[in-house]
């Protein structure tokens, strides 16, 4: 199998892969230390690294894994310290995109590009795993999980309002406006922070600008200034207007979306699967009254937005800690092991052949879909530079505001465009 | 002699008449009662949050009263990490407080009572630290504890709250100090007193009611730090009470009545400390404005 | 040495004290009890202000090795470029003109209440106290919770009292937002001016309000002819740590809007945190601060000189 695909490909061939059953394989074409290794991690207090690790030092017991767990944006800010003062941790949890790559570009991530086949990473995760992980076509992590995003929805709503699961963007529309008919919000969101709000526009940019051209909008190479962005944000606020999202949602914290659904008065939720266990098994709700459904664009190939989380290992490590880093990155999903690892790093896994158990329906709806050939895109804050990012999403709550038209929200993101690139020469 | 007045109670700057009717007084304390009702509201609804069930919580919203109380929730914040931050910001406060208040005392000592050239400008120089916005700090405070390697320290941490701390705690006790009378010093200092003995025997007793302030204010500050903890700590057996209820707010991001319970554990302490040590803030405040 | 120096020491009894040479031992020591509060002082917070007004004249995105000199452009992009850094000194202005009013009335009216004897005096005073020991963020994090346009508490009293009409996004109409962040940040800086004014009020003499009674004066006339003017002193100081303390303000603004919606609440403490730390601007980022500080200079200059003076 290639290295080279290409980003915007994100060609996901998983059935047949899938079909071939889990190779076994473990990781002993790996160097493993020798000595005593201690392994500095940082990640996330949400990646369930815990039991992972505890398998892991059982499993190499001269390897210490140092884990640290930070809030997201504490996270993002400890790398920033580390790579301000030379002090990066040894390994470290990373989405893809805009988000990795200023480490990767500034030389502190190990290259893993030549050491795909020798890892066999090539056989052992799914393909759109690596293509999401990858920058300017280099690999410089091991991806463990694949996070889609698909719309829940309360079965009972539906029911109340006379709404059949919606198969087009038109249908879907109109199951909208029954269920605003019917008194139930159609959508619950949190838009603080932004990019809740952002799964909505990027939505609505697959569906006017299709797969070809929103790829191109999103890495800078299409302008911005153009019909289809400026009816994506003219949706949004057609949709804000018609009362289609919760009351006052702009500054509404996104971890209170679920509070309306469960009370009735809202249907819908655009979310990762995860949410299954995070959220509605904890609060004691039975996820089979709970449904999903891919959001209907329209388009060919239907895509959904979706990234995948990886471990990154530091190039300025000793070679040993690299060794024992790398040998952690790729035990996460170690085809014997990741199916284990799953139920506490949660799902999709990046690993082939991995399906979630039928206690948990929504995810397992989700894994189908993946098998089944689904593709996906790149959410607007990894896909632009994280300063872009700033100017996307101010522009779209604009355009919510009423404090910019749709046109000059689309002229707003071009002009930072044409300014970045310029102080980028 | 202690400028603790026990006896300031009484001295209130307007006494009630002694024929003014009932009704006025009865107003009054319901007028004040219910607006110290609306002004303590945000906190009742923080305890009361704490105290429902995660499900009670996402199904029935704030104002719906809780099905049962969850008392748990305490303990299961407690458990699982409140431990660990309540232990680090304890050591934190109680060292680092009592440090810096002492440090900033000397100096303020010397600026007051010591004939010393340039004072004043040195004075206006520390409180220059006031003004100074915290963030402008962080990127070369960065680059200079990775080169002392004291970064995820809490030892390192220690050093920029004690400088952090000064200006304020200087500005205090220079106010407070000179409101001690001159004459004791000098007094002191014919009687072969030292410099470092007028300063331990005389100055520091007499500005209790300005230390003690301080150690309150102080310790609330430290007790409440967040940006510096947020930049500088990482691991976490080292983190404080502030920043790990952030991570927390992660890890639980959805468990809001577990995050209340957590922040309820959090001000506990403040109250106590508050309660014991109230009367000696006005005392210890109203030399610093005095001028 | 400076000649005034050794005037100032020479005219005091303590100088004539034995010793040979006094006015050096007086120096020697001063410096021994300086040291410490000196040598953290200038490490910890005047190096790195200096440092950082430096990296003010880089493009640098504290990630890569190098970094690049631009002079004073950054500051030229703030001020012809940076349409989010006018809405933030938009905000900040307006942030710190009701700061210095609102609280700081609530406070001393709050003292002049409680400074009454009455039985329950004590209690009154923790209570109004109170919110101001807890920490800003925590505040924010309590109130915003309150303002959530559903499930907050203020929406839903609203609607229990039957006033549903006032129901708003408190937090999601740039109208408003702000206002609304504002109050919960009085709520938490009411307490602060409360306690100087007490603090304030004590050093008044009740003979003179008392013979003010006598003469027949009013509670207002007294207030407005014997108290306010005797707390002109707790005035500036209560403003002063004020406008400092606006000017800087970040967290509560952090933590309930995020600067949102659209960066409609943005202001600069915020603003400079989000290029430096979320933008990865660090040269931009550290000019606002430059900004933030020279600004906050214009109150701090005057103070500083008063209370130097004072001695």
């Amino acid at each position: 199998m290639s290295t080279s695909w290409n980003r915007r490909s994100f060609t996901l061939a998983l059935a047949g892969a899938l079909a071939a059953g889990v190779p076994v394989l473990p990781a002993s074409a790996q160097t493993v230390p020798s000595g005593k290794v201690t392994v500095e991690l940082f990640g996330l207090v949400t990646n369930g690294f815990d039991p992972v690790i505890e398998a892991f030092q059982k499993d190499y017991p001269n390897i210490t894994v140092k884990w640290t767990k930070f809030g997201t944006d504490e996270f993002k800010q400890a790398l920033r310290v580390g790579a301000a003062s030379g002090k990066m941790p040894d390994l470290w949890f990373n989405w893809g995109g805009s988000l990795a790559y200023p480490y990767s570009r500034a030389g502190l991530t190990l290259d893993l590009t030549g050491r795909i086949q020798d890892l066999k990473l090539d056989q052992t995760l799914v393909p759109t795993a690596i293509v999401l992980a990858q920058d300017r076509g280099k690999l410089y992590g091991v991806p463990n999980r694949i996070v889609p995003m698909t719309i829940v929805y309360r079965k009972e709503m539906f029911e109340k309002a006379g709404v059949k699961v919606p198969n087009t963007f038109a249908e879907l529309e109109e199951a909208c406006a029954k269920l605003k008919a019917a008194g139930i919000t159609p959508f619950s969101l949190g838009g603080k922070f932004s990019w809740m709000t952002m799964r909505f526009t990027d939505f609505f940019m697959e569906h006017y600008a299709g797969p070809k051209l929103h790829d191109q909008i999103k890495a800078m190479e299409a302008s911005w200034d153009q019909d289809a962005v400026v009816k994506s944000f003219a949706k949004l606020k057609e949709w804000n207007d018609k009362g289609w999202f919760n009351q006052g949602f702009l500054n509404v914290d996104p971890a209170t979306n679920m509070q309306l659904v469960y009370q009735g008065k809202a249907a819908m939720v655009l979310e990762v699967p995860s949410i299954e266990v995070t959220r509605l098994k904890r609060e004691n709700i039975d996820p089979s009254t709970y449904g999903t459904f891919l959001m209907p664009t329209d388009q060919t190939p239907r895509r959904v937005s979706g990234f995948q989380q990886q471990l990154q290992v530091s190039a300025k490590a000793p070679k040993d800690v690299q060794d024992a880093a790398l040998l952690f990155a790729t035990y996460v999903v170690r085809p014997d092991l990741a199916a284990k690892h799953m139920a506490s790093i949660g799902g999709p896994s990046a690993a082939r052949g991995v399906v979630p158990g039928a206690d948990s329906p929504l995810q397992a709806q989700y894994a189908t879909w993946l098998q089944e050939g689904l593709q996906l895109f790149l959410p607007g804050d990894q896909a632009l530079p994280q300063e872009m990012v700033a100017a996307y999403f101010e522009a779209q709550d604009s355009v919510i505001l009423g404090a910019m038209t749709p046109a000059e929200a689309a002229k707003s993101v071009q002009q930072a465009i044409t300014g970045f690139k310029a102080r980028q020469q | 002699m202690s400028l603790v007045v026990a006896g300031r109670d009484s001295g209130s700057a307007v006494l009630p008449h002694a024929g003014r009717a009932a009704i006025p007084r009865i107003a009054f304390y319901v007028g004040l009662s219910l607006f110290a009702l609306v002004w303590i509201a945000p906190v009742f609804i923080l305890v009361f949050t704490a105290l429902k069930s995660a499900s009670d919580f996402a199904h029935g919203g704030t104002f719906a009263l809780p099905e049962r109380i969850e008392w748990a929730n305490f303990a299961k914040a407690w458990d699982v990490g409140i431990r660990t931050y309540f232990a680090n910001s304890a050591l934190m406060t109680l060292v680092k407080v009592p440090a810096g208040v002492l440090i900033a005392a000397m100096a303020a000592f010397a600026l007051t009572f010591l004939r010393l050239p340039g004072s004043r400008a040195l004075f206006t120089f520390f409180i220059v630290g006031l003004v100074v916005p915290i963030q402008m700090t962080l990127v070369p405070l960065t680059l200079l504890l990775r080169n002392l390697d004291l970064i995820d320290s809490l030892f390192g941490l220690f050093w920029l709250y004690l400088g952090f701390g000064l200006p304020f705690a200087i500005m205090v006790m220079r106010g407070y100090m000179r409101s001690i009378p001159r004459e004791l010093v000098e007094a002191a200092l014919i009687d072969g007193c030292s410099w470092f003995g007028v300063f331990r025997r005389i100055v520091l007793p007499l500005s209790t009611p300005a230390v003690v302030s301080l150690l309150i204010f102080d310790g609330i500050a430290t007790w409440n730090e967040f940006i510096l903890a947020q930049i500088f700590l990482r691991q976490n057996s080292n983190r404080t009470l502030p920043l790990g209820l952030v991570n927390f707010q992660t890890e639980f991001s959805t468990a809001y009545e577990l995050l209340a319970a957590a922040q309820c554990i959090t001000i506990v302490p403040l109250v106590v400390v508050y309660l014991f040590f109230q009367r000696y803030f006005v005392d210890g405040l109203s030399g610093s404005i005095k001028s | 040495m400076s000649l005034g120096g050794a005037d100032t020491a020479a005219a005091t009894p303590a100088a004539g004290r034995g010793g040979s040479n006094p006015l050096r031992t007086e120096w020697r020591i001063g410096a021994l009890f300086l040291a410490p509060a000196l040598l953290l002082y200038v490490t910890i917070i005047i190096y790195p202000l200096i440092y950082s007004s430096w990296l003010s004249l880089f493009e640098w995105d504290g990630i890569s090795p190098t970094r690049r000199f631009v002079g004073l452009d950054n500051y030229a992009t703030l001020w012809s470029q940076n349409r989010v850094f006018w809405i933030a000194l938009k905000n900040s202005a307006l942030w710190t003109a009701v700061a210095l009013v609102v609280p700081t009335s609530i406070g001393l009216g709050l003292a002049l209440l409680l400074n009454r004897s009455f039985a329950g005096r004590g209690f009154y005073r923790g209570l109004f106290y109170f919110p101001a020991i807890l920490s800003l963020s925590l505040c924010g994090l309590i109130w915003t919770w309150i303002y959530h346009p559903t499930l907050g508490f203020l929406n839903q009293f609203l609607g229990w009292v039957g006033l549903e009409s006032l129901h708003r996004a408190w937090l999601s109409e740039p109208s408003i937002a702000l206002f609304a962040v504002m109050v919960a940040a009085g709520w938490h800086n009411t307490g602060l001016p409360m306690l100087l004014y007490l603090a304030g009020l004590q050093t008044i003499p009740r003979e003179v309000l008392e013979a003010a009674e006598v003469d027949g004066a009013t509670a207002f006339q007294r207030f407005r002819h014997v108290t306010w003017p005797m707390l002109k002193d707790t005035t500036f100081v209560v403003l002063a740590i004020t406008f400092i303390n606006s000017l800087k303000v970040y967290d509560v603004v952090y933590v309930m809007t995020f600067g949102g919606p659209a960066n409609q609440t943005q202001v600069l403490g915020t603003w400079m945190y989000f290029l430096t730390y979320n933008f990865n601007r660090i040269g931009l980022g550290t000019a606002i601060a430059v900004v933030l500080f020279g600004l906050t200079l214009i109150f701090a200059i005057p103070y500083t000189r008063k209370l130097g003076q004072e001695s």
